[in-house]
């Protein structure tokens, strides 16, 4: 079997040309060679990039990795001073509410209201807008007559704590009266509802 | 020379090779040694922990420390808070450690500027921010103690400005405080706490497991250096919060209640009063006030008997208000009608017994609804004598008297109800117009929310729902109800209930606009050697036309003369409040004036 015999082997399908076996018996080894010489040539060229390529990967690699971790532990302190800032604000939030439970406590509103000339009607009439006629025989409440308290206001330990030295001291006082409205004027520039930066800053 | 040395030196590499390979393999060998014992120490001491030195070791870096759960909340009807559990401080001082700089205090401010000052300034800064005067704190910062208390119980807002003063040997003790902002409002049926934190009355006490919750449980190892060692073994059982209770309450109506029993009190010098409201459809208790109430956040200022809640633990003889048990009992066996003709004798004797009336008359001509409108107990014992005494008995049973009405308050009262083979002579009949029988006033108002509620008694609810930390809500669905005569028998006593204020004894109760009936009550009080004084009271409910709430105004022992109390205008004032604050339709049914006499 000679070499252009087998050439002619390879080719498989119907659709390929049928080479003539005798013309590229003499050119076929050189062109054989040629690939050979490119292939050793081509490895060559790609192995500098390769390497260049497999360097940068590292140093990306690595600043990746610092910036995530910077920004984790820059995270992490950010973290800690939303916590402070949050447990702050659920210290202050606890004393408001309080403020307001204690002012809604109905002896204290009437005691409130009272002080600011409210009187408790003494009769009481009913419009029916069925018929339009009223019922009853209304009459305004006469002023000066005070409705006061027979309950006592809640003795919240805010009010009166007891101390080491003078149990007739208040220490709880000035924190009810003072210190929402410095913290609150102050850091919440009349809002109500404080922002974390705000209390951060 | 070169041949002797060419000889040797082809001589030399094959024994220099041998004595290399040999040092080489002593080397390694004497390694491999060491690595032996190492490796086995390694495993002694890794592996099978001789001595429990690794174990000794991790007990002594473990730190277990509790989670502590938040109690619940007890809220009104509302959902006003009435109990809550807040933070506080106590602001503590170790002397010695304040003392230490003698007059030359240092800090780093705020601007990150290094601050010198004086004792005297750092005395007078702390006092400022605790609102005290610097010479209160003199005593406690003085000497060279380790310990001693500056202030207890400060908001954090103060503890915030205390630390922020960064003084040396002051010290932040924060705890958990249970509080009541409405005070002493509901604070019979609220109940308190311990210094100790126990739950001792009201509903703190007896519905304690479900407000308290389970605390949780942390555990990590720390380092010597008091940080916590980041990979080692930790674990965490969170805490379960306890549920908060939402009760039936209203708290503005307990309030214009107890102020009216406060009120009350004051005019007749009554030992106690009590005003009870109930709304009839459902049995929900809208207000159960006492006079002299307790208040949670300071419960060691009230006296030992005013701690609980009256309503639920007085056992009290009812008096006339009982009459209505007896009326209801006696039309449902068809014994009688209101419109029953009954010739009243001035007094009446039965088995010997002699029974009166509060004022004197002659031989009246009274209908039924004329004997329960003026009260008497002449023409009651002679229409309640028809029933036999075991239906005397079981009526009273049935309208809920002799059984504990189970709110969950602790003393709940169940009265006293003697079988009636035990009844003596007497009694039989004096229990047809509530004397000889003990109930609390819940338990009187409930049986005039039986005849409001067409006959059917229902349980006293005192707990609208229990709410889950998550804020899922839990509703209680209401107890068993009993039908106890029925929607005619209902209807004809509230008729005459209604009579007694448009056409009898108490033409002085009357809420503009409502239709309203109700009973008086004025009961002869035992106690220890007989007599001790009269219980008055008012039961009565609006609007008649369809019967919501039911307002009851006991009051024990006023010490004025008996025939000017009168507990009407108490009712007006508390029943006109309930009618507008739940916005109930004036009546427009005429008002019903049953005939009091027959000709």
């Amino acid at each position: 079997m000679s070499a252009a015999q087998q050439s002619t082997a390879i080719i498989h399908g119907n659709t390929a040309r049928v080479l003539s076996p005798a013309e590229p018996s003499s050119a076929q080894p050189s062109k054989r060679r040629t690939p050979l010489a490119l292939v050793t040539s081509t490895p060559r060229r790609r192995r500098a990039p390769f390497v260049v390529f497999c360097f940068l990967a590292l140093v990306g690699a690595l600043v990746t990795v610092l910036v995530l971790n910077i920004s984790v532990s820059s995270g992490q302190y950010e973290l800690v001073q939303l916590h402070a800032a949050q447990a702050e604000l659920l210290k202050s939030n606890q004393e408001l509410t309080q403020q307001v439970q204690n002012k809604e406590a109905p002896q204290n509103l009437v005691n409130e209201a009272s002080e600011l000339g409210m009187v408790t009607s003494t009769s009481v009439g009913q419009i029916n807008l069925k018929n339009m006629s009223v019922a009853g025989t209304p009459k305004p409440a006469p002023a000066g007559d005070k409705t006061k308290s027979l309950i006592a206001a809640p003795s919240l330990p805010n009010d009166k704590p007891s101390t080491g030295a003078d149990a007739a001291a208040v220490p709880g006082g000035p924190a009810k009266a003072g210190a929402p409205t410095a913290a609150g004027s102050a850091d919440l520039h009349g809002g109500t509802i404080p922002a974390p930066e705000q209390k951060n800053g | 020379m070169s041949s002797n040395s060419s000889k040797r030196s082809s001589k030399r590499p094959v024994k220099d090779a041998l004595v290399t390979r040999r040092r080489l393999r002593l080397g390694l060998g004497f390694t491999m040694a060491l690595l032996l014992v190492i490796a086995g120490k390694l495993f002694l001491v890794q592996g099978l922990d001789f001595g429990g030195l690794a174990e000794a070791a991790t007990q002594q870096l473990s730190r277990t420390e509790v989670l502590p759960a938040t109690r619940g909340q007890i809220l009104d009807a509302n959902g006003t808070v009435m109990a809550t559990t807040v933070l506080k401080y106590d602001i503590t001082a170790a002397p010695n450690n304040f003392n230490e700089p003698g007059d030359k205090f240092e800090r780093i401010d705020a601007n990150g500027e290094k601050q010198t000052f004086t004792r005297e300034q750092a005395v007078k800064e702390l006092a400022d921010a605790l609102g005290l005067k610097p010479e209160d704190l003199a005593k406690p910062l003085e000497g060279t103690g380790t310990y001693s208390m500056i202030a207890k119980d400060v908001s954090p807002v103060v503890e915030q400005k205390v630390m922020d003063l960064r003084l040396p040997g002051i010290y932040n003790v924060p705890k958990s405080q249970r509080e009541y902002p409405l005070g002493s409002v509901a604070g019979n049926v609220i109940g308190f706490l311990g210094q100790d934190g126990d739950a001792l009355g009201g509903v703190e006490q007896t519905l304690d497991s479900k407000l308290r919750g389970t605390n949780g449980e942390r555990t990590y190892q720390m380092g010597r250096n008091g940080i916590v060692i980041p990979n080692a073994p930790s674990s965490i059982t969170p805490a379960k919060n306890g549920e908060s209770v939402k009760l039936t309450i209203n708290k503005d109506i307990q309030y214009y209640a107890q102020q009216t029993a406060e009120q009350q009190k004051k005019q007749y010098g009554a030992d106690w009063v009590s005003v009870d409201v109930i709304q009839i459809k459902t049995g929900k208790i809208i207000a159960l006030a006492d006079s002299s109430s307790v208040d949670p956040n300071n419960p060691g200022a009230s006296k030992a008997e005013d701690l609980g809640a009256r309503s639920v633990t007085a056992a009290i003889e009812p008096g006339s208000t009982e009459k209505t048990v007896t009326a209801a009992a006696a039309i449902q066996e068809g014994k009688v009608t209101p419109e029953t003709h009954v010739l009243v004798p001035p007094t009446y004797t039965v088995d010997g017994q002699n029974f009166q009336d509060a004022f004197p008359h002659g031989t009246e001509q009274r209908t039924f609804a004329g004997i329960i409108g003026d009260s008497l107990n002449t023409g009651t014992v002679m229409v309640g004598e028809r029933l036999t005494k075991q239906q005397r008995y079981d009526y009273l049973r049935k309208f809920g008297i002799g059984e504990k009405s189970g709110v969950p308050l602790p003393g709940d009262s169940p009265g006293i109800l003697a079988k009636p083979e035990q009844w003596d002579v007497r009694q039989q009949y004096t229990v047809l117009f509530g004397q000889g029988v003990a109930q609390t006033p819940l338990q009187t108002a409930m049986i005039y929310q039986a005849i409001g509620n067409n006959g059917v008694r229902l349980q006293p609810q005192l707990v609208e729902s229990y709410i889950d930390p998550d804020g899922t809500e839990h509703k209680v669905s209401p107890g068993a109800s009993t039908e106890v005569v029925s929607p005619q028998t209902a209807q004809q006593v509230r008729d005459m209930l209604e009579s007694v204020t448009t056409a009898a004894d108490a033409t002085n109760v009357k809420v503009p606009g409502y239709r309203v009936g109700g009973k008086t009550g004025t009961a002869q009080s035992p106690g220890d050697g007989g007599f001790v004084g009269y219980t008055s009271s008012f039961v009565g409910m609006a609007p008649m036309d369809d019967p919501q709430y039911v307002v009851a105004v006991t009051v024990q022992h006023p010490k004025s003369n008996i025939y000017g109390v009168n507990q009407g205008p108490a009712f007006n004032d508390v029943m006109g409040q309930v009618l507008r604050t739940y916005n109930v339709a004036p009546s427009t049914t005429p008002s019903v004036k049953l005939p009091q006499y027959y000709n």
